[in-house]
């Protein structure tokens, strides 16, 4: 037979096997469910409030912080430079867009972390990327960082360093006047006097 | 299974090599199928050679194929492969300049690059009309741009507007074209001329 007739009956066949296929999305970009728990549990998915507040201090462009409580709890305090994009309307064609891009890194802001942990794992389901979770949520950053808990006298200095830090910061969130505790400054270390050596007494002098 | 390369994202010069590479090999097929000839390419209008029909129907359909396939076994995925957006003015208006172009200088501008390569006169003005165009165009674009973006219907595949799928589509490509091969054939024969670049 004719090549080319071959090659034709060859390529309609192709095309009618192709014409039976079902319909099929494939999305590589969409982790499976272990992936997902992965990134969860090895904690790159999430911030700390240590790190915001830093980031915020320095004004780093790169975050972008969705505040995904409801209304009346973001208008009563709530994290500068955050937006108010409440949960349930946080999926719907209007603002979905901001948790699908590429330009920034989303910090998802909830009362606790379970909410925005639950965008998290929405969000990474459909593919999307760039998203992060502030660790321990809004009252984390009130406990630490607008309030933050005056560390143990047997504290380590490592941790009483960070407790000025978070002072600092919590003066620049809120404006109030830091005071420092006299504890956490270094006493000045006298020297110790020795004794003047005296001539040797006794015996048989 | 899973995708053919395992990479989300390729940095801007690896993707510009790639990009390089393909283009080396592209130029390579066209030169060697005769594209380069701008006899062989003005004879698609004239009737007496329809290898430029054929090629790129064959290569519609075995790229149109092959992704349909490798989509189908979860190798490709097809939500992140480009789609060419569709402004309709710029489609009608660019294809009816193409078409004059290629039927007036003898190449489309792959085929002209191809040409000069192996150092075709004609082909290198016809590359430098392009160029002229080019800059024409880009510095008037301003008067163009509102006629130029008008009618944007977005990055639309001919199989969501027929509301067909997919494959059922492809099958119908693939039938056009088996057609249009045969017809190209009987055309070739009916108009048939003495290949003058033998002559040469």
């Amino acid at each position: 037979m004719n090549t080319r007739i071959i090659l034709s009956v060859v390529v309609i066949a192709l095309g009618a096997i192709s014409a039976m296929f079902p319909s099929k999305v494939n999305n590589a970009l969409v982790p499976t469910e272990e992936e997902i728990q992965w990134e969860l549990r090895s904690g790159a998915s999430f911030i700390n409030v240590d790190e915001l507040a830093e980031s915020l201090i320095n004004k780093d462009p790169s975050y972008f912080l969705i505040d995904i409580r409801d209304v009346k709890a973001y208008e009563q305090s709530a994290i500068p430079n955050s937006i108010n994009i409440p949960f349930d309307s946080l999926f719907s064609e209007n603002w979905i867009g901001y948790l699908d891009q590429n330009a920034n890194r989303n910090i998802l802001i909830s009362t606790d972390e379970l909410r925005a942990r639950e965008v998290f794992e929405l969000a990474r389901r459909k593919g999307f990327k760039n998203n992060y979770i502030l660790a321990g949520g809004f009252k984390a950053w009130e406990n630490t960082i607008i309030n933050p808990p005056h560390p143990s006298v047997t504290a380590p200095e490592t941790e009483l360093i960070l407790y000025q830090k978070r002072l600092a910061s919590s003066q620049f969130f809120t404006g109030k006047t830091a005071v420092f505790s006299n504890s956490t400054t270094k006493k000045p270390v006298l020297p110790i006097k020795r004794k003047k050596k005296k001539a040797v007494q006794g015996g048989c002098s | 299974m899973g995708p053919i390369i395992p990479v989300n994202e390729i940095s801007t010069e690896i993707n510009f090599l790639i990009a390089f590479l393909i283009g080396l090999g592209f130029g390579f097929a066209l030169e060697q199928a005769g594209f380069s000839s701008s006899r062989k390419l003005a004879g698609m209008f004239y009737g007496y050679d329809t290898t430029v029909l054929k090629v790129f129907f064959t290569a519609a359909i075995t790229a149109m194929l092959g992704l349909l396939f490798l989509n189908y076994f979860e190798m490709i995925d097809m939500s992140i492969v480009y789609v060419n957006e569709y402004y309709i003015n710029s489609a009608i208006i660019g294809g009816i300049i193409m078409g004059a172009g290629f039927i007036i200088g003898g190449f489309c501008p792959g085929t002209s690059v191809c040409a000069a390569a192996i150092g075709k006169k004609d082909a290198w003005w016809f590359l430098l009309g392009s160029f002229l165009g080019i800059v024409l165009f880009g510095e008037t674009y301003s008067l163009w741009e509102g006629f130029y973006l008008k009618n944007y219907l977005g990055n639309l595949k001919l199989s969501t507007y027929l509301n067909l799928s997919d494959g059922v589509f492809a099958f119908l490509v693939i039938v056009a074209a088996v057609l249009m091969f045969w017809v190209g054939e009987l055309a070739e024969k009916k108009f048939a001329r003495n290949d003058i670049t033998k002559e040469l």
